[in-house]
């Protein structure tokens, strides 16, 4: 009995001596297959190739500036009816704030204190600042300050900044990190936007500053024209070479290519009044940019002529002038008779952008570009806020836009001598000057929708006819902002209603701060 | 009146009654089991072998599964016996059944098709001339059903071997000690495409073709080792027993995953014949170990009191949190066997009361402490054409060092009572705490992710447990046996996150929306969606522009998902060889959002969207906003409604409920009753000659699932449910229809 106690007082101290508790656990807990550090360079060649525009600004964006439209509704109602689908409106905001913010604010992170980083702390500053800025542009007022900070600070529900506080803050962030850029310092090369490149680095974060100064031209005349100016003496894009472009291939493709590819290749087409605007005033571009599939009626038809063995009947033309655009404001219904009425075969007759070109899924996607930059540039000489020959600035913006066709492929590009004969068909007059740089302005941001569609609110041009779909849900003529996502509603509450209380309703007529009635 | 489908095939325009009927067939599952089975002075053993073949209901997808069972038990020597069991099962599944989801799930095109859609022509041009799927939708998502069945692959092959092995040494007649091992491990092998051609899929690069291949293959293993020393005596009319043991989980998870996207070779899907690869490893290890001890003591064997102790180590959580002890006590006492002068009906009568407390880890992923990255597999070009790497924050849920495993007390007391030995009866209240739940909180986009790990706050569930058995009828022939049990649960969430002001959170976003949350004061699973804006006198408020609903400012709750309602009654009837009974049972007092009925509504195949469909316009009955007086600030002060005559078109009306989420149209109580089963048998052993091979034949027919007694959800059985994750309560997309299944049970003892 005795001899069985001490027996099993023994056996017991032992195994529980073996077991140990939680031996190794600090060791078991760690993931042997995945880093939890990574060279920041990396970072931020994620968050430079998904600031590539979103699939959701086919449905809005393009439609509201009314150079693409689909005839249907569900999952692609938008601008084309005028009407607020709110799981489509979120598309940038998702896209922007978990990608751009989230990898660009880790970079920050990483390489705001190490001196051997700071191109590259410069970088992120610049990307994010792009990012906020479409941000901003699409909805208004957005977490700015306190965004992207969910996990390095617990932030998990960011207030909303006034869109004035975020302007402001994105022109000095933008003026530090342009001047902070050296080129003595330790270069980027594998940075998959500019290979490191530091000057061209400066002239895209003075081009993006002169975006932004540009914006405040109907609220604030003072600060964008003190911007503009800085955003010049800084050194701003020289050529097309210095373009902000993502080079996607088949491993990393273009958003919008890819959809208008897959599931959505027969339900976007070529909006009309864009190209009228293009086939009246003899636009080269259009050759380039269209294609019509004569005489389909069906998606299939599109297809099979795509792949060569079209239906007797039905044939490729990207001939200019056989272009039709859709007319705005009709749907899947409503538009039958229409193209009827026209000739066409079906609504699958009408024009649509070459999915197979500038629409392909490998398509490069331009951020910022030397020709946006001209043309803005122009509108600021003849506001008078810098110095310099509007009419020359004007010329080089149409030619730099007609130039870039060429890094689609060489079935885009446009001959030197159509850009030369359209350069002489259509001279700056200063009578009307404005609008003409921005129509200009409207071509060459075609498929970057959040500028093409913050440019149009900013300026007025071109000057559209407003979509009369009978369906419309809002009060003015056409859509001011897109709407926030309803999860904001569920989880950040007590802040998107302080934004809402000081911007005014959550809708898509409600105007952001630079986007006044004048 | 006719239509035209598939680019010129004219056909009548005619309603096609049951698609549902058309697309799936009768399943069958056949099951064969041959047990063999002696025993004898020093041990036994038992061998079963049993085969199960399963056809689904969906077309081309089948289930098989082998299994052999070895168990032996053997004395070595005086005080050692060695025990044992060895199980081993091998499945296969050809193409399990795709639901809830866009793409090649059958369910949701069959219940989204237009209702003239004949099926036998979606079979006969599934194919374009290229062998294509024909784009017959232009949501093309909706892929063709039979495609989804006869093109698309997917094949699981799965090998798991289970066992332990136990050794019990007794030192005397009341003291022992016993090691186990044990082990788990499987291995499995997955691959499934998406066919080249499929209608939703992009274009591959010049001199590909498109479709995608995955190859999923899985190792995964867990170890148990536990140690038990023993001790069992008794004083006089004292009993105690007294138990410490230690045990060891340990868990592994390797996991290959390769997904290739275009190929070379058309039709041939493989990962080398692959273009675009994107392969990955990844690796789950988690371990947790124990020391508990038992005790227990009883007095005249009517008196018992147990009272244990255990402590739990879990790898996946921090130093400082990992360790956790946790006690438990309970007693009882059988009234009936402590006093004499009860009456001889009175059979049995006990009460008992505990309280016990329990942690765990289990809702927290290994490695969840701490950020990870992860380099892609592909490189992208700098402008110089030099391939550069890629990296991501590898994760989309913001990590958590300082979580503390969820703890659960529970008070307990219960009676159970037995008359004439035909009666009894068993009631149990029941109040448990359940703190520091873990889990996925979701948090703002603009935070850059969407979900946060967190230790919840505390929540209560309180309920009643019935079991009441009789038996109202026995003679020598015939005997009728009632079971009836039923339990009553209430929850309440008493507190979320650290913060006071944090009385909601969202758990859960549904395929087809609806959101599940959890909301202090109020019953755990909150449904919650947006619903039709009224105004204060009720009216419903239509858009004044385009005559389209309306909705709330923000969501609104609904109920809870989860039943306070469950039970069952079951009736058995012997009569000689002949047994016969029946199963009616219940869940009650829930409610579900209907993603199938969401779908029907917005495609126009609910019954509910019949009104306007023959105007070609809806007139919404409800109000239109007049005027809004708003103040200096801008704030609406005053608002003044008038009649809405809007027509607005049919197309767009109907699709409000999916631009603007709303969902009030698609709750529904999800209560039911339901006959679940109903068997039939007859033991033929009466029937045979004596002393001959055969001992025993019994032979049972079973239908299970019989009727739906009464329902609240229109047009889906409430328990068609597409997926039952933890965060998806109520929110239901469409699941593969709900079968009745009949089946013939025959046994044979040798």
């Amino acid at each position: 009995m005795k001899k069985s106690i001490i027996y099993f007082l023994t056996t017991l101290t032992l195994l529980t001596g073996i077991t140990a508790c939680d031996k190794g656990f600090d060791e078991l807990n760690k993931n042997p297959v995945q880093p939890t550090s990574l060279n920041p360079g990396f970072l931020m060649n994620y968050a430079i190739i998904m600031a590539s525009f979103p699939s959701s600004t086919l449905p809005y964006e393009l439609a509201i500036v009314q150079q693409m439209v689909t005839p249907y509704s569900g999952v692609l109602a938008g601008g084309n009816f005028n009407q607020d689908n709110r799981p489509v409106t979120l598309g940038n905001w998702n896209n922007y704030y978990r990608e751009v913010i989230k990898h660009t604010t880790d970079v920050m992170q990483m390489t705001m204190e190490d001196e051997s980083k700071t191109n590259l702390y410069q970088m992120a500053r610049i990307w994010y600042s792009l990012a906020a800025m479409i941000l901003t542009d699409t909805y208004g007022e957005v977490p700015y300050f306190d965004a992207g900070l969910g996990y390095l600070e617990g932030i998990a529900t960011p207030q909303y900044d006034p869109q004035q506080q975020i302007y402001q803050a994105l022109l000095t962030v933008l003026e530090q990190a342009t001047a902070n850029l050296d080129d003595t310092k330790s270069i980027e090369t594998g940075d998959v936007l500019y290979g490191g490149d530091v000057e061209k680095w400066k002239r895209f974060g003075n081009s993006l500053m002169l975006r932004a100064a540009m914006r405040l031209s109907k609220v604030d005349t003072d600060l964008a024209s003190e911007y503009v100016a800085k955003a010049v003496a800084g050194g701003l894009m020289q050529a097309n070479a210095d373009n902000a472009a993502i080079r996607h291939d088949f491993n990393y493709v273009n958003p919008v290519g890819n959809i208008l590819n897959a599931t959505e290749a027969n339900n976007f087409y070529l909006a009309k009044p864009f190209v009228d605007y293009l086939s009246s005033n003899n636009d080269p571009r259009l050759a380039s940019i269209a294609v019509r599939y004569v005489g389909a009626t069906s998606g299939p038809d599109q297809n099979s002529a795509i792949d060569g063995t079209p239906p007797e009947n039905v044939y490729v033309s990207t001939i200019p002038a056989d272009q039709v655009g859709m007319p705005m404001g009709f749907d899947n219904a409503t538009i039958i008779p229409v193209a009827e009425s026209q000739g066409l075969a079906s609504f699958y007759d009408y024009s649509q952008l070459d999915r197979t070109r500038m629409g392909k899924r490998d398509a490069p996607a331009y951020l910022v570009t030397y020709a946006e930059t001209q043309l803005l540039l122009a509108e600021a000489v003849i506001r008078g806020w810098v110095q310099g020959n509007a009419a020359g600035l004007f010329e080089e913006g149409i030619r730099a836009d007609m130039e870039q066709l060429a890094e689609y492929g060489e079935d885009t590009a446009v001959p030197p001598e159509a850009i030369e004969a359209y350069i002489q068909a259509h001279p700056l007059n200063t009578a009307n000057a404005l609008e003409q740089i921005n129509n200009q302005y409207w071509v060459a941001s075609f498929l970057n929708g959040p500028e093409a569609f913050a440019n149009f609110r900013r300026t007025g041009y071109p000057i559209l006819t407003p979509n009369p779909f009978p369906g419309s849900e809002i009060q003015g003529d056409f859509i001011h902002r897109l709407t926030y996502p309803d999860a904001e509603f569920a989880v950040n509450t007590g802040h998107i209603r302080e934004a809402i209380s000081r911007q005014g309703p959550d809708n898509l007529d409600t105007q952001v701060w630079w986007d006044v009635e004048q | 009146m006719t239509q035209i489908l598939f680019d010129g095939i004219e056909v009548p325009y005619v309603p096609q009654p049951s698609h549902v009927g058309a697309f799936y067939r009768t399943g069958q599952t056949w099951t064969n089991t041959v047990t063999l089975s002696s025993g004898g002075e020093f041990g036994g053993f038992n061998l079963s072998l049993s085969n199960m073949a399963n056809t689904s209901i969906v077309p081309n997808s089948d289930y098989n599964r082998k299994t052999i069972n070895l168990g032996f038990t053997q004395n070595i020597a005086n005080k050692l016996n060695v025990s044992g069991n060895v199980n081993y099962s091998n499945e296969r599944i050809k193409n399990p059944p795709q639901i809830a989801e866009q793409d090649m799930s059958t369910p949701t095109t069959i219940y989204s098709l237009a209702n003239s859609m004949p099926l036998e022509l979606l079979k006969e041009n599934m194919k374009d001339a290229n062998g294509d799927e024909f784009v017959y939708s232009r949501f093309t998502n909706r892929t063709n059903p039979y495609w989804a069945a006869y093109e698309r692959f997917d094949q699981v092959k799965r090998d798991r071997l289970f066992g332990n092995i136990t050794a019990r040494y007794n030192f005397t007649d009341w003291l022992y000690l016993q090691g186990r091992i044990g082990q788990d491990f499987y291995a499995r092998d997955q691959d499934y495409n998406f066919p080249t051609g499929t209608a939703s899929l992009g274009n591959a690069p010049e001199g590909f073709v498109n479709g995608q291949y995955v190859q999923d293959t899985r190792r995964f293993r867990e170890v148990n080792t536990d140690f038990l020393l023993g001790a069992d005596r008794s004083f006089g009319n004292f009993g105690a027993t007294l138990t410490l043991g230690g045990n060891r989980m340990y868990r592994r998870m390797d996991r290959d995953n390769v997904v290739v996207d275009d190929f070379v070779v058309r039709d041939l899907y493989t990962v080398m014949n692959g273009r675009l690869k994107d392969p990955i490893y990844e690796i789950s290890e988690r371990q947790v170990n124990s020391l508990y001890g038992m005790a227990e003591l009883s007095y005249k064997e009517f008196l018992f009191l147990n009272a244990t102790a255990r402590n739990d180590w879990f790898s996946t959580l921090s130093a400082a949190n990992r360790s956790i002890l946790y006690p438990s006590v309970t007693g009882s006492f059988v009234f009936t066997q402590a006093f004499e002068n009860f009456p001889n009906w009175f059979s049995f009568g006990k009460l008992r009361a505990g309280y016990a407390e329990v942690g765990s880890d289990t809702d927290v992923q290994p490695y969840a402490d701490n950020l990870y990255y992860r380099v892609n597999n592909n490189l992208f070009p700098n402008p110089d054409g030099q391939q550069q790497p890629v990296g991501v924050i590898n994760t989309t849920t913001v990590p958590n060092a300082n979580l503390r495993p969820m703890r659960v007390s529970e008070w307990e007391a219960g009676l159970e009572l037995r008359f004439l030995d035909r009666i009894g009866f068993n009631i149990t209240y029941y109040h448990k705490l359940t703190t520091d739940q873990i889990l996925a909180a979701q948090i703002s986009d603009a935070s850059s992710y969407i979900t946060q790990l967190i230790n919840v706050g505390e929540s209560v569930n309180r309920g009643v447990e019935l079991l009441l058995t009789a038996t109202p009828v026995q003679t020598s022939n015939f005997k009728w046996d009632l079971s009836l049990n039923g339990s009553y649960n209430n929850s309440e969430v008493l507190k979320l996150g650290a913060n006071p002001a944090d009385t909601i959170i969202t758990v859960g976003t549904g395929q087809f929306d609806g959101e599940l949350r959890q909301v202090v004061g109020q019953p755990l699973g909150q449904l919650y969606g947006f619903g039709y804006l009224r105004n204060d006198l009720g009216q419903q408020v239509f858009d004044a522009n385009s005559g389209r609903p309306l909705r709330t400012p923000a969501q609104i709750p609904y109920g809870t998902a989860i039943p306070k309602w469950i039970g069952g009654i079951t009736n058995t009837f012997n009569y000689k060889g002949f047994n016969f009974s029946f199963l009616v049972d219940f869940k009650l007092g829930n409610k579900l959002i209907s993603g199938t009925n969401f779908n029907a509504w917005r495609h126009g195949l609910h019954k509910g969207t019949l009104v306007g469909r023959e105007q070609g316009y809806v007139v919404g009955n409800g109000v239109i906003i007049q005027e809004e007086v708003r103040n200096d600030a801008g704030e609406v002060t005053e608002i003044s409604y008038e009649p809405n005559t809007v027509q607005s078109p049919l197309q767009a009306y109907y699709e409000t409920v999916r631009s603007l989420r709303i969902q009030e149209e698609f709750v529904s109580n999800a209560g039911f009753w339901k006959l679940r089963q109903v068997t039939f048998g007859y033991d033929f052993t009466g029937l045979l000659p004596e002393n001959k091979f055969i001992r025993a034949v019994r032979l049972n027919a079973v239908a299970n699932n019989v009727l739906l007694l009464k329902k609240w959800v229109p047009n889906i059985d409430p328990e068609q449910f597409g997926f039952s994750s933890d965060n998806l309560i109520g929110l239901e997309a469409p699941g593969l229809p709900t079968t009745r299944s009949i089946g013939f049970n025959l046994n044979v003892k040798f």
